[in-house]
């Protein structure tokens, strides 16, 4: 009953004629755990990954042991990006940080429908565009929001992409994900947390006043999420 | 008037394509010159024309709403402007901005549409060079995060002394400010302890580049892995 259907998948809803007849065979479901891995810098990418249930993070290590996320994938998206670029690998780290499913493909497969350069090419191109104008943003918004409003950002990007309040979380995780140490995100929490917004507990944040974590939120929230809205996946072709 | 072709095989996605592509091109190539401070493209207007530079370097930015903007990534004769072009959108939220005066051949966007509408060596070209784009802007994005502002001011100044290949680069304070998303006392702190340390020297509105290994040791490791990622890009040519 909880299967997911390959539409579940924004992307994969925009296949059209005879594009389901060439790609769906090749879709295996996937159950991506909570913190797996789904691919390493430097290692070759053998699948692509097509999330419906799952959100995968996209982590830059800077230095010894620090980590950053830079972008998230949930199911507007896929995670193997690389290999429609003429890579085989990436300089990412793609971490699972929602537990959930994912249809996933060959490489080969989903490159062969790709190089055709119809529906899915440019279906495809268009969520490239998406995501080079969230990293941009990103790569703003780490520099000049606070803790609290970054935190208020991601928590609300999870919520977008996730079914129900409450996201499984752990600190370490989440300190990557917005590039400061544990003590910060531990006190970024407690504010939103005082002020109402969520309720933070051991391995879990509960967004409890959605409508007031959007006004805490930086505006980047927002402009990404415009951008997202645009693309007009979920709505049929 | 077609362009002088030493010139135009200074941007190394031309000199990529096979003579008998570039020659199809050829027609379609305006030779135009890069002006400090002159902006190619302002944020959410339509993108007219493409640029493949020759030298020179551009800038794309990211402006918040609070008018605070930060350098996202950077073009010189390894890429081209404009990219969103690549994904068949008409506009994009980026700024580019030229920040060291050069030289381009610019095309068309409606022209390159139509080229790489059914794939085709430039189209493969263009996204290789996308995937080194992303890898620049997913750096720079955790970069902004962790790092000081002495080790990003050495970044940013070797990834444009790369592409100005002069040792004196037109800069004042409030520019370099604007690239690093900090105040204009903060560059100049950071400025001063790299020439106290020898590295740069400065007057007003120009800095000299004195002592690159030193510059090289100063910045993070940003600065060698999107260096690498672009050489990798064009190895064996």
């Amino acid at each position: 009953m909880s299967r997911s259907n390959y539409s579940d998948n924004g992307l994969l809803a925009q296949l059209h004629g005879e594009e389901p007849h060439r790609i769906l065979p090749h879709l295996q479901l996937a159950r991506l755990k909570f913190s797996e891995i789904v691919y390493k810098p430097v290692e070759v990418i053998t699948h692509v990954y097509f999330p419906t249930t799952s959100v995968v993070s996209m982590v830059r290590q800077v230095g010894d042991g620090t980590f950053v996320e830079v972008s998230v994938v949930g199911n507007e998206g896929l995670v193997g990006l690389p290999v429609f670029l003429g890579a085989k690998d990436s300089a990412d780290r793609a971490v699972v940080q929602f537990a959930g499913d994912a249809w996933k493909v060959p490489t080969e497969a989903i490159q062969e429908e790709f190089n055709r350069a119809g529906r899915f090419h440019d279906v495809v191109l268009r969520y490239i565009n998406f995501l080079l104008l969230h990293l941009a943003q990103t790569a703003s918004c780490n520099r000049h929001h606070s803790g609290s409003e970054r935190l208020s950002r991601w928590l609300l990007m999870m919520h977008d992409r996730v079914v129900g309040d409450s996201l499984q979380m752990r600190q370490e995780f989440l300190a990557w994900m917005l590039g400061v140490t544990t003590g910060t995100v531990s006190l970024a929490a407690i504010e939103l947390q005082d002020a109402g917004l969520i309720e933070y507990r051991r391995g879990k944040i509960i967004i409890s006043d959605r409508k007031r974590l959007e006004e805490k939120a930086c505006s980047c929230y927002r402009i990404v999420k415009g951008h997202f809205d645009m693309l007009g996946l979920f709505s049929s072709a | 008037m077609a362009a002088p072709p030493k010139q135009r095989h200074r941007n190394r996605i031309l000199a990529a394509l096979p003579d008998s592509d570039l020659e199809q091109l050829i027609p379609h190539l305006e030779p135009v010159s890069l002006k400090l401070g002159q902006i190619l493209q302002m944020p959410d207007t339509r993108i007219e024309r493409v640029y493949f530079p020759t030298s020179g370097i551009v800038s794309l930015l990211a402006t918040l709403e609070g008018g605070e903007t930060v350098e996202t990534g950077v073009v010189g004769r390894e890429g081209m402007v404009g990219i969103a072009v690549v994904f068949g959108v008409e506009r994009s939220t980026i700024e580019s901005l030229v920040q060291g005066t050069g030289e381009a051949m610019a095309m068309k966007s409606e022209t390159l549409r139509t080229i790489i509408k059914n794939g085709g060596t430039l189209h493969d070209l263009l996204l290789r060079y996308v995937h080194s784009l992303f890898s620049q802007i997913s750096q720079t994005a955790a970069c902004n995060r962790v790092h000081t502002l002495n080790e990003r001011l050495a970044r940013w100044l070797l990834l444009t002394h790369d592409r100005i290949e002069k040792d004196n680069l037109e800069l004042t304070h409030e520019f370099l400010a604007r690239m690093l998303g900090t105040r204009r006392a903060g560059v100049s702190v950071a400025a001063h302890s790299l020439r106290e340390a020898g590295l740069i020297d400065y007057t007003r509105g120009d800095i000299e580049i004195q002592n690159r290994r030193g510059l090289e040791s100063a910045s993070c490791e940003c600065y060698a892995i999107v260096k690498t990622e672009f050489d990798r890009l064009y190895q064996g040519q």
